[in-house]
């Protein structure tokens, strides 16, 4: 599998890759996004914060 | 003929032993005056450590120069360490005794201060003591951290213990007839009925006087527990080890007592937190149309029931209902659609973080065994104790039925985590709802999901107008990884494309960092 790093190398903004700092920024969003969705799924599914 | 003071000063029983009597010393600044024709003014014989001067009979030596200015020419000692180890304080003073015509002379290591390169030498006299006093402070401080670390109390006993010897004559310390009234506090701490100062009150009564002051450093104490709290230095962290020394009190009682204590002072200077309420996600998020202030959200009592409303604080009278307002937030993530290319690497992101709470979780896991099986020994110990009748059937089935709850607590916590490994692939695709349905995603979270949410995605104030909720501004990595869509908008309100763009977000300038929201 492919890292999340390798995966941004492949998108493209009108054709040209994001610069360093625009991928961080995205990877930084996508983090906290996926902390958030985790989360969700752990309360939906009556786990403590231990589990998370 | 000159006249001098004489002074002569030690501080340990050490130096008496090493020559530094004072008597001694007295003996040999009396035969220096006799064969240099000085005569003696007086004499001050101090008992004192030289790490200040602030000294009882240097101050009053000081006192005596200044009373019989011009009457004395010379202050004598033996060595310049019987003057003072402390070598800044020292130049100072030999500054001010300079100012009042005084002379400073160590008889065993005379130096003629008008001579300035004698000054470095004087340095080295001064500095030499500082040095010895300072090493040796480091090796006594260094000894008692040392032994400290090995569970042995070292400095002055806490109250209901005595310091003794053990039979390697090193320093321990044993409970003493103050013993139980600690065990009388703690006890009745952890019952948290009585106030903490009533409860030291009763105790002074029975005889066991406390201040209040030293009354709450005591049950803060873990001492009493048969553990040794060492505070951080300048290359450790602070640590807690377990000590030698017989507990007065189990563990558990003094972190019952500790919770006790933080749940009361909590109350006590507990500070005004407006708490989240899940009925009004949108409170701080929200901005008045009419004067750009924040709306909060309260409910309106009328017509029997309680109806919710979101309004602004600042006078003007905007009120705005609940279901409006989110229903409005709804659609406006609605139209937010994250670009296919990106599902790919939010998979990989939600994967990275499974993966990484996994490595944590079996940490916790770990920690969660050593747990239960520390809990477990202490059952056995309880048991044991019960059996040789140290303890009575009361307290042995209270103590048991705690240790048996938290084992298992500790043990469907252990399970929890042990299933949740297995399923990956069913978080992973519930997390993917995130992206793949923000709107449904937002309405099904709790309260810090949804403003997490909305503070990820909007760094300005939502505007709630004409039925619509629009933004002042949106994260810019929003804008690159979303399409908004615009045709249905433009189907319902009949608006021009560019209109709804505008009224949707305005896009800063620039590449702005993520700004999350929490707590309102």
């Amino acid at each position: 599998m492919i890292t999340s790093k390798e995966c941004l190398k492949n998108l493209t903004k009108n054709g040209a890759s994001y610069n360093e700092q625009e991928s961080e920024k995205i990877l930084d969003f996508l983090k906290n996004f996926a902390d958030i969705a985790l989360k969700e799924y752990y309360r939906n599914n009556g786990k403590s914060d231990f589990i998370h | 003929m000159e006249r001098a003071i004489l002074y002569t000063r030690v501080s340990t029983d050490e130096q008496a032993e090493k020559g530094y009597s004072l008597a001694d010393q007295k003996d040999k600044l009396l035969r220096y005056c006799n064969d240099h024709n000085i005569e003696v003014a007086a004499i001050f014989v101090e008992d004192h450590s030289a790490k200040t001067f602030n000294r009882p009979e240097f101050s009053k030596l000081l006192d005596y120069i200044k009373n019989h200015k011009g009457q004395v020419q010379q202050l004598l000692f033996h060595k310049w360490d019987r003057f003072s180890r402390n070598a800044t304080d020292s130049f100072i003073m030999i500054r001010q005794l300079e100012k009042l015509n005084i002379r400073l002379c160590a008889i065993e290591q005379p130096l003629d201060l008008r001579i300035p390169e004698n000054k470095m030498i004087l340095a080295i006299y001064l500095t030499s003591p500082e040095i010895e006093n300072d090493r040796r402070s480091m090796n006594v401080t260094n000894g008692m951290r040392r032994a400290m670390k090995q569970g042995r109390w070292v400095c002055t006993a806490p109250r209901g213990y005595s310091n003794k010897r053990d039979e390697f004559n090193k320093p321990i310390i044993v409970p003493n007839i103050d013993a139980r009234f600690i065990q009388k506090a703690f006890t009745e701490l952890a019952k948290g009925i009585m106030p903490i100062d009533q409860i030291r009150r009763e105790l002074n009564k029975d005889g066991f006087v406390c201040s209040r002051t030293n009354f709450f450093r005591l049950i803060k104490n873990p001492v009493y527990c048969g553990k040794i709290q060492l505070k951080a230095n300048h290359d450790e962290e602070p640590i807690l080890v377990d000590a030698i020394h017989e507990p007065l009190i189990s563990e558990e009682l003094f972190y019952e007592v500790q919770n006790v204590l933080s749940g009361r002072s909590a109350k006590n200077n507990q500070p005004k937190v407006h708490k989240g309420n899940s009925s009004f996600p949108l409170r701080g998020f929200l901005e008045c149309p009419r004067c750009g202030k924040k709306l909060t959200g309260s409910a309106s009592k009328g017509n029997g029931g309680k109806y919710p409303y979101y309004h602004c604080l600042n006078g003007c009278a905007e009120r705005i209902k609940v279901e409006e307002v989110h229903k409005g937030v709804g659609e406006l993530l609605k139209s937010y659609s994250f670009k296919p290319e990106i599902r790919e690497l939010f998979r990989n992101v939600v994967m990275d973080s499974i993966n990484e709470s996994k490595v944590d979780r079996n940490t916790r896991i770990s920690n969660v065994n050593t747990e239960i099986e520390k809990t477990r020994k202490r059952l056995d110990s309880l048991q044991n104790k019960y059996i040789d009748n140290e303890i009575d059937k009361e307290d042995f089935y209270q103590l048991k039925a705690k240790y048996t709850s938290t084992i298992n607590d500790l043990t469907s916590k252990k399970e929890e985590a042990r299933i949740i490994t297995n399923d990956i692939s069913v978080q992973l695709n519930f997390c993917m709802g995130i992206l793949e349905n923000l709107s449904g995603f937002y309405e099904n979270a709790d309260l810090a999901g949804k403003q997490r949410i909305l503070g990820s995605i909007f760094t300005g104030n939502l505007i709630f107008s004409e039925k619509k909720v629009r933004t002042t501004k949106v994260n810019e990595v929003v804008s690159l990884l979303v399409n908004v869509s615009k045709d249905s908008e433009k189907k319902k309100t009949g608006q021009s494309k560019k209109k709804i763009e505008l009224s949707r977000w305005v896009i800063s300038e620039g590449l702005e960092p993520s700004t999350l929201r929490t707590g309102i």
